[in-house]
Formats: structure tokens, sequence, C-alpha cells
């Protein structure tokens, strides 16, 4: 219990500090605000873990896929290091040197595929067959091939190569006799393949040409997109490709984005519309003026004008399809937002007007009002993005332009995802590419 | 479709459960600095009755108010305006209550034991002669040792009881009673001495 007496100085004392207010200091807010700045806060690790998956992913498959012998004619050089005292006879003519050395290298079939005197030696009996099938031209084209090569950088890689040495058990493995008797076939389809490509040198078309052919695809971009509000969102921009390789292109662009978008009360925080619903079930206008507050927000609409800048890696299944997977960075221009809310109305009206009775009677009514939020909370402190998905379909409309169909699916990451509202969405893109 | 480039916010008068509401459900910028002014004076005044040196103070209430908005999810906004002004009012005075506590413990302020002699206390009673102003209240409480005026602020402004002031301030709640005892007694001593100063000085002239 608190003390009774002497209160007289002590009640006064308590009496004003309790109502004691300070002045308010001229720039503390601003102070404030500057010294709590909190630098905005960017979380990498989804964009970086994003784009490691998606590289990991593109990487993988391009291994997969894309296994072109590029290194065909190292392989004559590899031939070398086993046999240095035989460099000088290469120069002369590679074909002895794969003829000899063949049991020494570790995959032997190049040589075999792409030396026809290999066909002299007992051991690739089964070239013998495909040297004897080729056109004479063909075998002409090979030996300009592999010579050209061997005179120019064989001899200097030979050191090299030499030097790391080769495992002894592929050695072995090549020099068995049954693994040989297994080749034959599959050396067959190679070479004839592999002698074709090589008898048109004005047609040997290398990696890099193929990708200085069309390294870089425009395109116009038109993605209508649905949100959780019934309606369609629409959104255009341009997009920007670039091929890394047949297979895989990485590609950017710039798009405005129009997204409405609707969160129930139920999955906001701090919203008790139980009191409305309590009054709706039951009717009573007890509980409805029991409310302190006269209004219950029901949802809150909200649209937002953003800026999307995407970074896609994608894989081209085949010539038409493809997948891709990336992150873009989102930015808010413009967000207004609407908050709807049920509002009892205790107005008097009429219960039976056909009778003609007329009764008034004050009825619960709940009307449904929106007013635009004072607050916009995505708007300038958005700065995040989206982690994106698609499949595409591409139609080639001429020789230069095409059309790309390509379903969609965005997820929020970041600053967005934190944020009240759903902002999942997905739609189609049309692509117009040039 | 309706591009909204031009669209101008209209901004409605804030209230408190509205800047409250936004603060809690927007982290709205506006909203808290509405908050912050119109209740940087009362924070400050709580937070002066507790701390001495003026830079100290002013940390202090800016602790408070980042504090008060980290954990206004808590804060039951609840009532019409004039019990939620109360109730946040008191909310946010026992944010800073204890963030002064924390500061004057981290201090060692707080365990400085003043040496007075039972018989100093005289249980006199002193009835207020003129109209005291808030700066010579505080003037009288900062004459008071940390640890009595931390009790008469707990106790006699904030409306502790000695057992909840025994808790925050890990003391017994008897020790609570006897420092709150003294610190009345001086607070009378020091506002007698004021009075007798303030006549002797008069007189001279």
């Amino acid at each position: 219990m608190k003390e009774k007496k002497n209160k007289e100085l002590i009640a006064y004392i308590s009496e004003a500090l309790r109502e004691h207010s300070e002045p308010y200091k001229e720039g503390a807010w601003e102070r404030f605000v500057e010294k709590n700045k909190k630098k905005p806060k960017v979380v990498l690790w989804p964009y970086l873990s994003g784009a490691a998956a998606v590289l990991i992913l593109g990487c993988s498959l391009y291994l997969l896929y894309n296994r072109v012998p590029d290194a065909r004619p190292v392989r004559v050089d590899v031939s070398n290091k086993y046999n240095p005292e035989k460099q000088g006879k290469a120069a002369q003519d590679g074909f002895d040197v794969n003829e000899q050395s063949n049991g020494d290298t570790a995959e032997p079939e190049a040589f075999r595929t792409s030396s026809p005197k290999s066909s002299q030696t007992k051991r690739s009996a089964p070239d013998i067959s495909v040297a004897r099938t080729t056109d004479r031209s063909l075998k002409d084209s090979n030996e300009r091939y592999i010579k050209g090569y061997d005179v120019s950088g064989g001899l200097e890689l030979s050191g090299v190569s030499g030097a790391k040495g080769e495992p002894e058990p592929q050695r072995e493995s090549i020099q068995n006799d049954e693994r040989e008797e297994t080749f034959p076939s599959v050396v067959r389809k190679r070479s004839q393949q592999e002698t074709l490509a090589y008898s048109q040198p004005s047609e040997r078309v290398s990696p890099e040409n193929q990708r200085s052919r069309k390294n870089w695809d425009f395109g116009i971009v038109f993605s209508p997109a649905i949100t959780n509000v019934e309606r369609i969102n629409l959104g255009g921009g341009v997009s920007i490709a670039y091929h890394l390789s047949e297979k895989l292109s990485i590609g950017s662009g710039i798009s405005v984005v129009d997204l409405g978008l609707q969160q129930m009360a139920d999955n906001l925080p701090l919203q008790s519309g139980q009191f409305a619903a309590a009054a709706v079930a039951t009717g009573d206008e007890l509980v409805l003026m029991r409310s302190a507050q006269p209004r219950e927000l029901l949802s809150v609409n909200t649209n937002l004008l953003g800026l999307d800048v995407p970074i896609d890696l994608k894989y081209h299944l085949s010539d038409r399809f493809y997948a891709s997977a990336g992150i873009s960075l989102f930015t808010v221009l413009n967000e207004s937002r609407v908050n709807n809310f049920l509002t009892p109305d205790n107005a008097f009206r009429n219960m039976d007007q056909a009778n003609a009775y007329n009764l008034s009677q004050q009825a619960p009514e709940l009307l449904r009002t929106s007013e635009p939020a004072a607050v916009t909370p995505y708007e300038g402190n958005s700065y995040s993005g989206f982690l994106n998905f698609s499949v595409g379909h591409r139609l080639p409309l001429s020789k230069k332009v095409g059309l790309s169909v390509e379903p969609f699916f965005k997820l929020p990451v970041g600053t967005l995802s934190r944020q009240d509202m759903d902002l999942r969405y997905g739609g189609l893109r049309v692509i117009t590419n040039f | 479709m309706g591009y909204r480039f031009g669209y101008v916010r209209k901004k409605s008068a804030l209230t408190l459960d509205r800047a409250l509401l936004n603060c809690a459900q927007n982290d709205d910028e506006q909203s808290k600095e509405f908050l912050y002014k119109n209740y940087y004076g009362y924070v400050a005044g709580v937070v002066k009755r507790y701390v001495k040196n003026e830079y100290d103070a002013e940390e202090l209430v800016n602790e408070v108010f980042i504090k008060a908005f980290r954990n206004i999810l808590r804060f039951n906004i609840e009532g019409n305006s004039a019990v939620l002004e109360r109730s946040f009012k008191a909310w946010i005075a026992r944010i800073a209550a204890n963030l002064c506590i924390d500061f004057l413990r981290t201090k060692k302020n707080m365990v400085t034991l003043e040496d007075i002699h039972e018989a100093e206390v005289k249980p006199v009673i002193v009835n207020v002669a003129d109209k005291l102003f808030a700066d010579e209240i505080l003037k009288l409480l900062n004459g008071l040792p940390e640890i009595q005026r931390v009790i008469f602020n707990l106790y006699e402004i904030e409306g502790y009881s000695h057992d909840e002031i025994g808790k925050m301030l890990k003391i017994p709640d008897s020790t609570s009673r006897t420092y709150l005892t003294r610190a009345k007694q001086r607070l009378r001593k020091l506002y007698t001495e004021t009075i007798n100063s303030d006549y002797s000085e008069g007189s001279h002239r």
C-alpha cells in the first residue's frame, strides 16, 4: 500500500511529473531517421542460390548434350608424347605416328577414325573396313587435315601433354582385343560422319563460327498475367538474348508490369473482423454495437505498376522448345491501394412494405465500402525481385522473325515476399523475336 | 487498364489508432513520424526523470521509440481515442522506464548506496508554498541518489508496487520501501532548503 502520510509535496510532485511533457526539439525526428537509417537490406542469398542453381543446371545440361569431339586433333598430338622419337617422322607423315603409337594412346579410336593408314596395322583392323568403304577423295582430305594439324601444332603440344602422362590401365584396356571387337560398328558410324564432315572443308564450321552466326536475339514482349484478382494484368517491354551455345542462351530485358493484387483481412496482421462476422452470423445488434471500430477491414486491393528487369538462362530442348529460369529485379513505380470495409449500418428501414405495414425497425445491415488507403508500402521501398520460371515454344515466322509463346510463373523473393500481399503470379509471354 | 502515373496520394489526417495500425501493418514511415513527434515530449519527460545527462536522455528517447516501433504488434490497439491514448502512454512509459533502468545499471550508478542514518530521516510535513514548475521538480529529483530517484519514479509516478520494483531492480522489496522513504524525506529536505535559500536571498535584497 502506498504511504499516505506526508503526501503534500510528494503528491504535488507526482501529479506534476505524471503529466509532464518536454517540448519537442526541432529536428529530433530528422536526427532519429538519419541515425536509424537502415541501408536497404538486400537479401542476396535467394538471388545467389537461384543464379547458382540455374548456372549449374545450365552447365550440366550443356555438358550432357553437347559432347562435341572438338579435341580430336589434339588426340593426334597426344600420340606423339609417347613416341617423342617419332615426332620427326610425324611431321612427315602423321599416319605413321598414329599407326605406331595407337597402342599407347588413351583413345585410339580417334586415331583410327582419323587415320586411314592405320588400317595397315593388325591392331586397327576395324579401321580397315572403314578405310576401304570410304572414298579416296575423302581419305585424301583426311590426310590433308591431319597432316596440316600435325605440322602446325602437334609437335608443340606433344611435349606438354607428354609431361602429364597417361594412366596405364587405359592403355591396357585399349590393347584388349575383346574391346577392339566392339569398336567396328561405332567407329564406322562415327568415322563416316566425321569423314563426311572433314571432306568438305568449306563447310567445316567450328563452334565459334556457329556462335558468331547469330549470337544476339532481340524481341518485343507482351505478357498478360493472372494474379489472385479476377482481372487480366498486362505488361510489356523488350528483351535481349545472347546465345552462349547452340543449346544455351542468357537473356535479359526490361518490362513494365501492371499488377492487381488482393489480400483478405484474415491474412493481414491485427485485423479482427470478428465483430462484423459475428453480427452477420447472429444478427445480434449488440455485437455490432460492441465493435469499438465501426468499420471492419475486409480486404486490401493494390495496384502496382512496376519495372521488371529479368536475367534468365534459357536451355533449348530442341529447335522449337526451350525452358528458362532466372531472377528478375523488380521496382515499384507506382502503387495505389484501396481498403475494403464492412460497415454496420443501423439506419431504419422498412421490413415489410408489401403488406403495407411499414414497420420501421432498426436492423443490422452491413455495407461494403471502399476507400483509398493512405499508405502504399511498396512504392519507393521495393527493389526486390522474383524467381522466374518458364517454358516456351518458338514458332519461326520467317528467316529472321520468330514468335515465342512462353507460359511463365514468378515467385517473389527478398523484400517483396515478406509483404502482406501474395505477389506470386503467372501468365503467358508472347515474344516477337528479331 | 488504368495506369496510375499521375496518381497523387491523398494523405488523410492521422490519428493515434490509424498511426498504430499503419505502423503495425505496413511499418509506415509517416505513422512513425506522427507517433514520434506527438509522443516525443512525453517520452522525454519520462526519461529525464531517470537520467540527468541531456545527451544520454536524448539517446534513450530514440531507443524507446526504436523499441516501441519494433514491438508495436504487441501493443493492443483497443478502445476509444482517450483510452487508447492513456494505454499507449502507459505502454511507452513502461518501455522508457525499463530502458532507463537498464542504462543506469550499465552505468553502475544504481549500486551506489547512500549512507543515510535513520536519524536524519525526519518525518515532517512540507506543504508546497508556491507553484513548482517541472524544471524545479526535476532539479529536486536530480538531487536524489540514482537508486532513490528510480524507486521514487517507479513507485510514485509510474505506479509500480514495491514487489515489482524489487524484481525490476533485483533488490528486496523491503529495500525498495526504505529507499522510497529516504527519497521522500530527501526531497522534502531539498525542497525546504531551496525555499529557505530563496527566502534568504530575497531578504538580503
